[in-house]
């Protein structure tokens, strides 16, 4: 085929597509979406214009050259409309999904709210886990009526397990000491020493804050 | 483990379970998770419990 044939075929399109264009649009209720029916995607249909364009092209490169071309772009429309609304489904349904579980979850009734279950778990913490024999409410007992003390990590890693003379209370457990018997050997990081209820003349009994 | 590890564990915890318990879902998680905390603390030290309604029981050493 010549190129003045085939320039003729391509204006005649272009001038086909040209009068086309003034006629009114059609229903847009009737053009399919294409993302309305994922199960069966929608397959790109051909205009008239569309056709003569195609069967210019036709003319211009060849047929087999032409139906490929024709075929590669309707597979590249269609594999597009079908992976973009497959991707946008599997979004909105995990988003929905998500949003589903996470009212129900909301729903829920949570009554008294954190603040009951954080209260029970601070009072039990206190009274109920042990530390070297005694819970934290043990060990404040015993430190609020002078039967235990709270020495600095200094005075443990001296040695010195006397008490301050302020306190006015004796350590029985001492190294030597012949009064009662402490613990046993106290962790370098526990700083706290039960103490038989001494007071500094060795006379037991009495509340040292009395 | 030193303490510098323990205690950045427990803050890391801490701060994730504050920042769950902010959305509407993480809260009731959250609230759920320390009752099953408080369950397993009953359980796990029953027999502490019922000492301390004996004499002495809160005062005394265990």
């Amino acid at each position: 085929m010549d190129t003045a044939t085939a320039d003729s075929v391509i204006d005649a399109a272009l001038a086909s597509a040209d009068t086309n264009a003034t006629q009114p649009a059609p229903d847009q209720s009737t053009i399919p979406m294409p993302y309305e029916d994922q199960s069966a995607p929608p397959t790109p249909t051909q205009t008239a214009d569309q056709r003569k364009i195609a069967a210019a092209q036709e003319q211009l490169i060849g047929k087999e050259a032409a139906d490929q071309l024709t075929k590669e772009q309707e597979e590249q429309a269609a594999r597009e409309a079908t992976l973009i609304g497959q991707a946008e489904k599997l979004l909105n349904s995990g988003k929905s999904s998500a949003s589903a579980a996470g009212v129900k979850l909301s729903n829920i009734p949570t009554p008294g709210d954190l603040t009951v279950p954080l209260v029970l778990l601070v009072v039990f913490f206190f009274i109920l886990i042990t530390y070297n024999g005694n819970t934290r409410f043990q060990w404040l007992w015993l430190v609020l009526t002078g039967n235990a003390y709270v020495t600095t990590s200094a005075q443990n890693n001296q040695g010195s397990s006397t008490p301050p003379a302020s306190s006015g209370i004796i350590n029985p457990g001492a190294p030597g000491s012949t009064q009662g018997g402490g613990k046993g050997p106290l962790p370098p990081e526990l700083n706290i020493i039960m103490l038989p209820n001494y007071n500094i003349n060795g006379n037991y009994g009495g509340n040292p804050f009395s | 483990m030193s303490a510098i590890t323990w205690l950045t564990a427990w803050a890391l915890f801490l701060l994730i379970l504050i920042a769950i318990a902010q959305t509407p879902w993480g809260h009731t998680i959250a609230y759920y998770l320390m009752w099953l905390a408080v369950l397993f603390l009953l359980v796990s030290h029953y027999q502490q419990i019922l000492s301390i309604f004996q004499a002495g029981g809160i005062t005394s050493g265990s």
